[in-house]
């Protein structure tokens, strides 16, 4: 999809965090990521959308460094990662799915570290810790071992050493993912808190309800390829849908398998369903 | 009015395995997880790895057999009975104590994650049990066994030959069933959140136990006959005390049925062979107790100490950061406490049982540096095989972590290794320390050979460590649920490499009979720990690069539990 963004001398498009153009990506000869094209808007909130094994995590681990790309171009806030990961992973923070913790620190050691891989000074860290602590609530957990924590407990602490050093540009891959409704509600509060301080957010979900409430963007992955991506009102507008929901069911296909029955049981009594 | 769940049934329940089919089912799945592990496809190089992985087990088996058939040996059934039970005593304390001594190497994770299939527990912890029975390290540790066995049953049993089988395997069923208590007891402590303050009140205990309770009396070793000639060993009814004395406890009831069979009472050696198997019951009954006491829900642990919360803040750069966590990493891992603490309880029990007195006799006055070295060597490569081999292993999600920081690869290896070559020379020199202040036997000029030979060890095993880090990573779940293990070519591998790093130690103990060797010892440990050291920092950034080809492999690979 074209973009209203002005191109840089050097080709960046300024106010762009993303930028990626023909990205292939594959695992032992298994292509997951077949040629896709992103654009996301600096500021802005875009929900990466998709079915399981559709591409998302992958795409996130590229975008983040962790992982390099077969071929394709790569720009995060106008950098390319290939060129210098370092300077990319300086500016970006990210939460992925399986959480990038340590069992065998505690909450409050693990935001330490992580302002310490930042180079932020013993101040700084101290006051961002504290201050992250409260945020997410968890500031009775701090000095517990992470191996302890609940999922919900992980995954508002990960979000929080994902942010503790002031990254332009965060990704969260799957941040609403097997936690119960209070967790979700700290984590919606922060998201909310982070797009009022112009904080570009990438996120991956499944919740399309959560996605319809945050997102002012929005990306369709399927089966490797962007299938489409813009403002969410211009999206729901383009489908004639009421909301990301809607546009995902007619993007997506649904799986071959309605109405199909189990060959393998049947009704103990005689009466029909 | 009906509901979906009483509407639906499946179409007949297909009937469960048979014990054979849940064996077999156990055993395959182990070894394809083996496969997997020494990530081969079955073919002509992973069937001949299984197979020299038996040549040692062989090796052992047959000197086993050559020893107890030895003329000098078989001549006299108390003899024969003495190294019987003997052999019996060690073969079962061996086993039983495997958990320990490999720091929870074998897992209990097979009891866990089956527990949701149609399989009652008790089954699985049999079937479980059995199948553990046919990895290497079985083999390797019940080959001694079966070739005395054969030996014994080939000198001096005649009749009912044929209940020899029989007795063995109750002998086997008794060293596994315990085997598993003593597995679940240990996977219970080192997952307690006081299993330092644990390890560490059993070792303080030892120590000065060891120090107050007289050693074995060994003065036997000495006595002399009437002409003043020395006796060299026991004498017949000393043999025939000391077997009876094993006899006495289970695990020289197989040696005592085997004699039964000797002296025509085969109704003796059946009542020993229920006794075997009813203590093999008990045994896994009581496994089975502690199985199901360890998957109560897990406890809190907080940490209070302030300074220890600020560890990061503290530290005055990135590199220092990072070589904290390792090391705190390392400090809250139940079996490096553990692994640390072997080689020291190695030592007071050979204190106790007088071993060193044994080994004097037997092997010369210079024998202390040797032992000091072994122990030494032992305790450096326990730790480098089990975390330095696999460094990545402990790691779990938190790698990503790393990998998405701005740190290079170099530096996240850097740091590693730094944290690594102090556990191994903390567990290497400290062996040394405490042989010298705790034996007491061994010379300064020995002390410090030693001490240089074993520092040999550090680079040389953080090279070997870098590689075989990143290109055979393991999984490792902190709370100790699961564990995948490292395949036996690489541990081998490492193994093999290390001794050959320590072979300049045993070169030069081996030739230190005149006070001139020493002048020049020295200056080659040192030159040869220089180029160690020298080789380790050229390879370092060649690791670093692997690392960072493969970080993609190496984070599927640790990230997969």
């Amino acid at each position: 999809m074209a973009t209203d963004a002005v191109p840089t001398q050097s080709g960046y498009h300024a106010n762009l965090a993303v930028e990626a153009s023909n990205i292939h990506k594959g695992f032992l000869n298994m292509p997951v990521l077949k040629g896709l094209d992103l654009e996301l808007q600096a500021a802005s909130v875009f929900a990466l959308l998709g079915p399981n094994g559709a591409g998302k995590s992958t795409l996130i681990s590229l975008l983040t460094g962790v992982a390099r790309a077969d071929q394709g171009r790569l720009r995060i806030l106008g950098i390319d990662p290939a060129e210098d990961p370092l300077a990319v992973k300086r500016l970006i923070g990210v939460v992925p799915e399986e959480l990038a913790l340590f069992e065998r620190l505690t909450g409050r050691q693990q935001l330490h570290f992580c302002a310490k891989l930042h180079g932020l000074d013993r101040t700084t860290s101290e006051q961002r810790c504290e201050e992250l602590l409260r945020l997410t609530d968890l500031v009775s957990a701090g000095n517990q071992l992470i191996g302890t924590y609940s999922k919900g407990m992980r995954r508002r602490l990960a979000i929080a050493a994902a942010l503790i050093h002031g990254p332009a540009l965060v990704f969260l891959d799957e941040p609403f993912d097997g936690i119960d409704v209070i967790a979700a509600g700290v984590i919606r509060e922060l998201l909310q808190e982070l797009r009022r301080a112009q904080v570009s957010l990438l996120l991956t979900t499944h919740i399309l309800e959560i996605a319809d409430r945050i997102a002012t963007h929005a990306g369709f992955l399927y089966d490797g390829r962007l299938l489409d991506q813009g403002p969410v009102a211009a999206l729901t507008e383009k489908y004639q849908r009421a909301n990301l929901e809607g546009v995902f069911e007619t993007l997506i296909p649904l799986p071959d398998n309605q109405g199909h029955r189990l060959s393998f049981y049947q009704p103990r009594h005689a009466e029909p369903l | 009015m009906t509901t979906d769940s009483d509407r639906y049934q499946p179409n007949g329940a297909a009937p469960l395995p048979s014990f054979i089919g849940h064996l077999s089912l156990l055993w395959k799945t182990r070894k394809q997880l083996s496969q997997q592990g020494l990530g081969l496809h079955p073919s002509f190089l992973q069937r001949l790895i299984s197979v020299l992985a038996l040549v040692p087990a062989l090796s052992i088996g047959l000197l086993s057999y050559l020893f107890i058939t030895h003329p000098s040996i078989s001549v006299s059934i108390e003899v024969s009975q003495f190294y019987l039970n003997l052999l019996c005593f060690v073969t079962a304390m061996q086993w039983i104590t495997w958990p320990v001594l490999s720091a929870g190497v074998e897992d209990a994770s097979e009891s866990r994650s089956y527990q949701s299939y149609p399989i009652s527990t008790s089954r699985l912890l049999v079937a479980s049990t059995l199948t553990g029975l046919l990895r290497p390290v079985g083999f390797f540790m019940f080959a001694p066994i079966i070739g005395a066995v054969v030996g014994y049953t080939s000198c001096h049993v005649s009749s009912d030959v044929l209940m020899v089988p029989f007795l063995f395997l109750a002998f086997i069923a008794l060293c596994a069933g315990w085997g598993q208590v003593a597995l679940y007891w240990m996977r219970d402590i080192l997952r307690s959140h006081r299993s330092g303050q644990a390890l560490g009140s059993v070792l303080i205990m030892l120590i000065v136990l060891g120090s107050l309770l007289p050693p074995v009396d060994t003065s036997w070793l000495y006595q002399e006959n009437a002409d003043g000639s020395a006796k060299l060993g026991l004498e017949l009814q000393e043999y025939a005390q000391i077997a009876y004395t094993f006899s006495r406890v289970p695990t020289g009831y197989l040696g005592e049925a085997l004699r039964a069979l000797h002296d025509g009472r085969p109704l003796a050696a059946m009542a020993d062979a229920l006794a075997m198997l009813l203590l093999a019951a008990v045994g896994l009954f009581t496994a089975q107790i502690l199985l199901s006491h360890s998957q109560h829900g897990k406890s809190s642990h907080s940490e209070s100490n302030n300074a220890m919360q600020a560890i990061f803040l503290n530290a005055r750069s990135t590199h220092a950061a990072l070589v904290r966590r390792e090391a705190l990493a390392l400090w809250r891992n139940p079996r490096a406490r553990l692994l640390l603490a072997v080689p020291l309880v190695l030592m007071v029990m050979f204190r106790l049982f007088s071993a060193h007195d044994m080994f004097v006799f037997f092997f010369g006055q210079n024998i202390d540096a040797w032992l000091m070295a072994v122990l030494a060597t032992y305790a450096a490569l326990l730790m480098a095989t089990t975390f330095t081999q696999n460094m990545f292993a402990e790691d779990g999600q938190g790698l990503y972590q790393l990998l998405a920081a701005p740190i290079t690869p170099e530096s996240i290896l850097r740091a590693k290794a730094e944290v690594h070559a102090m556990l191994i020379g903390l567990a290497g020199l400290g062996s040394t320390l405490f042989y010298a202040l705790y034996i007491g036997k061994v010379s300064l000029q020995d002390y410090f050979l030693v001490s240089l030979g074993v520092s040999l060890v550090i680079p040389l095993t953080l090279i070997l460590g870098l590689f075989l880090s990143v290109y055979f990573p393991v999984s490792t779940d902190a709370n100790l649920n699961r564990r995948s293990r490292q395949s036996l070519a690489v541990s081998l591998a490492g193994f093999l490499g290390n001794l050959v790093g320590t072979s300049p130690l045993f070169v030069l103990i081996n030739h230190r009979q005149t006070e001139s060797l020493y002048l020049w010892a020295y200056p080659v440990l040192l030159i040869l720990l220089g180029l160690m050291i020298a080789l380790y920092r050229y390879l370092l950034p060649i690791a670093g690069e692997h690392f960072n080809q493969r970080r993609e492999r190496i984070l599927a690979q640790i990230g997969r539990f």
